[in-house]
């Protein structure tokens, strides 16, 4: 027999008892509206914390020094630094950088494909490394050239010369050139502070800015520069394994090496991360728990509210028995019932979804609710509704047919 | 035929056990009507119950119309009902919520029907009532005697072989009661087998065999009042 044929009576019976049924109806739909963007809003934040900076965060720490004697050398300090930690062993290798992805510190500058005033400006974050900056962030260099040594351009804190070639983010590229034809970047020249010409070496698959919510995250501009500054900047890539180990002796090491500097703030990439999106994290969290505690309570009501209508219906579900109803009959006929319930909530509760979603997204600025989250909810409550009625259910099942004949 | 041999029920509670039926032993053929009587706690209800499958049996022999009932599972049982038994109750048990139509279309959905039978059936049976005209109506709309018949009706509706019926008329005033009294006795006519449970000794009377109950056992059989206690005479219970 096919169950779903008996919908009608079950149907016409729950129109006679309009207030329970509403009553499931509407928490069905909250709920739904309340988990549905809940997991939307969640999933999308985890995809944020979640996604590629570009460099390998696993296994790279930073640091600085800073000198602090009147006669300190920065870059005969830089320079021996940095021959010390590349021969490290444990230590695939290093740079020095004003900056670097999750570091929420650094400068961006607008670039352009000509030099008129009206070309279209693309803002993109800079950074100054020189040629150990693919090795030791582990970047994808998808076209053109790295740097070499002789490109390095050191400068002064003052300076605001530009090195001859750059490297670009495939984004940068693509911003300037087009979708399609990031490619044809290589070898062009394009501009910095409107006229400031300079020719993209190389194209690199995926490099951070250092702010993880610009909107232009993407967007970044290498150039081979080291600023002397009494205090540098290192990042460090270790071998898988090694990173806690080098990044306790490492700052030793480099202490003993030069006394007239500090080695202060030693970090890893992924203590900068937590850090960063602490507070997403939290956002996250919390969310969890209430879908899962408006989970638990819905399925609560449901569970009780068909446990209510089981007990006033202690006699008919006898009387059904009498008539003939196998237990699988009454189990079916009490499931089928709430997913009735649960088919109404869920529809009502689509446009609730929705509406939610609509004033989130105006209220909040979020990412609209992408469409297959609609029938994930559905589904979603449609399991809880089901699995809540399963115990009441039973009980129903279990009643004697004598029932229908003992109690009046 | 209905053949019970030495049948006990004994219901066990915390405190008491109860032999409701004891050594009961009783035939019914095809096609009689059968009343039964006996005072109040005597065990006609469990008789019935145990005769209809609504409840199992500790000891004896029961077959119902050449099956074995003993060692049935449950959901054999509940097919057996559904096929051979209609039931009629003294509270008349229609379901609330489910109009007429509906009502009579419990028993014949548990029965597998397509909706074109159910519908003939459905139809035939509230015809044969008198409520042909009624079938939207709600049971609170209807009279007592009006739902009495919707519940003969839903018990006659799958054609069984047995009418089981445990009081039928004692909700009812005499009016009424004579009247679905003359619509079992025309359904047995048409060759139903009727086992009727009552107080009423009247109607008792209109049946072509009567036992009683006492104690759990049947200890008269025949038409006679004789051996009846005055009180087993009075009106009929509410
Ligand atoms: N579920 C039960 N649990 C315990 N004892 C029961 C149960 N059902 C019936 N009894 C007992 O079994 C005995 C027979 O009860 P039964 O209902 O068959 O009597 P009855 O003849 O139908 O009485 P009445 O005329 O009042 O309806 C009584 O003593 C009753 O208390
Ligand atoms: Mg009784």
């Amino acid at each position: 027999m096919n169950i779903l044929l008996n919908l009608g009576p079950i149907f016409r019976a729950l129109q006679r008892q309009r207030f329970s049924a509403i009553l499931v109806i509407v928490q069905i739909a909250i709920t739904m509206a309340i988990i549905t963007n809940g997991i939307a809003i969640s999933w999308d934040r985890y995809l944020h914390i979640e996604r590629s900076s570009g460099i390998d965060e696993q296994n790279t720490f930073f640091m600085t020094s800073s000198g602090f004697t009147k006669d300190f050398n920065p870059r005969a300090t830089i320079e021996l630094d940095l021959a010390i930690i590349r021969s490290t062993d444990g230590v695939i290798d290093a740079l020095q950088t004003n900056s670097f992805p999750l570091s929420d510190s650094g400068n961006w500058y607008e670039i352009q494909t000509s030099p008129q005033t009206d070309a279209q400006l693309v803002p993109a974050a800079s950074y100054k490394f020189d040629e150990h900056g693919i090795n030791t962030f582990g970047l994808k260099l998808i076209a053109g050239d790295n740097f070499n040594q002789q490109d390095t351009l050191w400068l002064n804190e003052a300076d605001s010369q530009w090195p001859s070639h750059v490297l670009l983010s495939k984004a940068t590229a693509a911003a300037l050139f087009g979708a399609n034809q990031w490619q044809i970047a290589v070898g062009k020249t394009i501009y910095v502070n409107q006229n400031t010409p300079i020719i993209v070496r190389g194209i690199v698959e995926q490099l951070h800015a250092p702010w993880v919510d610009w909107p232009h995250v993407e967007r970044t501009i290498i150039s081979p520069a080291r600023v002397t500054h009494n205090s540098a900047r290192y990042v460090i890539r270790t071998q898988p394994g090694r990173l806690n180990e080098i990044m306790q002796t490492l700052p030793m090491t480099l202490a003993k090496e030069n006394t007239q500097r500090v080695i202060r703030k030693v970090k890893s990439i992924q203590q900068a991360k937590d850090e960063i999106y602490a507070a997403d994290i939290a956002t996250v969290s919390i969310l969890l728990i209430v879908i899962v505690v408006l989970a638990f309570v819905t399925a609560m009501g449901v569970a009780g509210l068909a446990s209510f209508n089981i007990d006033k219906r202690r006699q008919q579900i006898g009387i059904r028995r009498a008539l003939g109803a196998s237990k699988r009959q009454i189990l079916q006929h009490f499931m089928l019932e709430n997913a009735l319930l649960c088919t109404m909530g869920a529809l009502f509760g689509t446009l609730l979804t929705l509406a939610l979603n609509i004033f989130l997204v105006n209220q909040y600025a979020l990412t609209p609710l992408p469409i297959y989250y609609l029938p994930l909810g559905v589904v979603i409550l449609f399991v809880i509704s089901q699995l809540a009625v399963i115990k009441p259910a039973c009980r129903a099942m279990s009643i004697s047919p004598a029932m229908a004949t003992r109690c009046i | 035929m209905l053949a019970m041999n030495n049948i006990g029920k004994v219901f066990t509670t915390d405190v008491v056990q109860t032999h409701a039926l004891q050594d009961f032993t009783l035939q019914v053929d095809e096609g009689d009507f059968l009343a039964v009587t006996g005072t109040s706690g005597s065990g006609k209800t469990t008789f019935l119950n145990v005769a209809g499958l609504l409840e199992t049996f500790d000891s004896g022999q029961y077959t119902l119309d050449g099956q074995n009932i003993k060692g049935l599972n449950d959901k054999q049982r509940s097919q057996l009902r559904n096929e051979k038994i209609g039931f009629i109750f003294q509270s008349f048990n229609l379901i609330p919520d489910l109009n007429l139509f509906d009502n009579v279309d419990v028993p014949l959905r548990y029965r597998g029907f397509n909706g074109a039978q159910r519908k003939e059936r459905i139809l035939q049976s509230l015809e044969r009532v008198g409520l042909g005209k009624r079938l939207r109506h709600f049971p609170a709309q209807l009279s007592g005697g009006q739902q009495q018949r919707v519940a003969i009706a839903r018990a006659l509706a799958g054609s069984p072989r047995f009418l089981l019926a445990d009081e039928p008329t004692g909700n009812l005033d005499s009016d009424m009661a004579q009247s679905v009294m003359g619509l079992l006795q025309e359904i047995n006519q048409s060759g139903t087998t009727i086992i009727m449970v009552t107080h009423d000794q009247a109607l008792a009377k209109l049946a072509q065999r009567k036992i009683i109950v006492r104690d759990g056992k049947v200890c008269d059989i025949g038409v006679s009042t004789i051996g009846l206690q005055p009180q087993e005479l009075s009106a009929p219970r509410v």
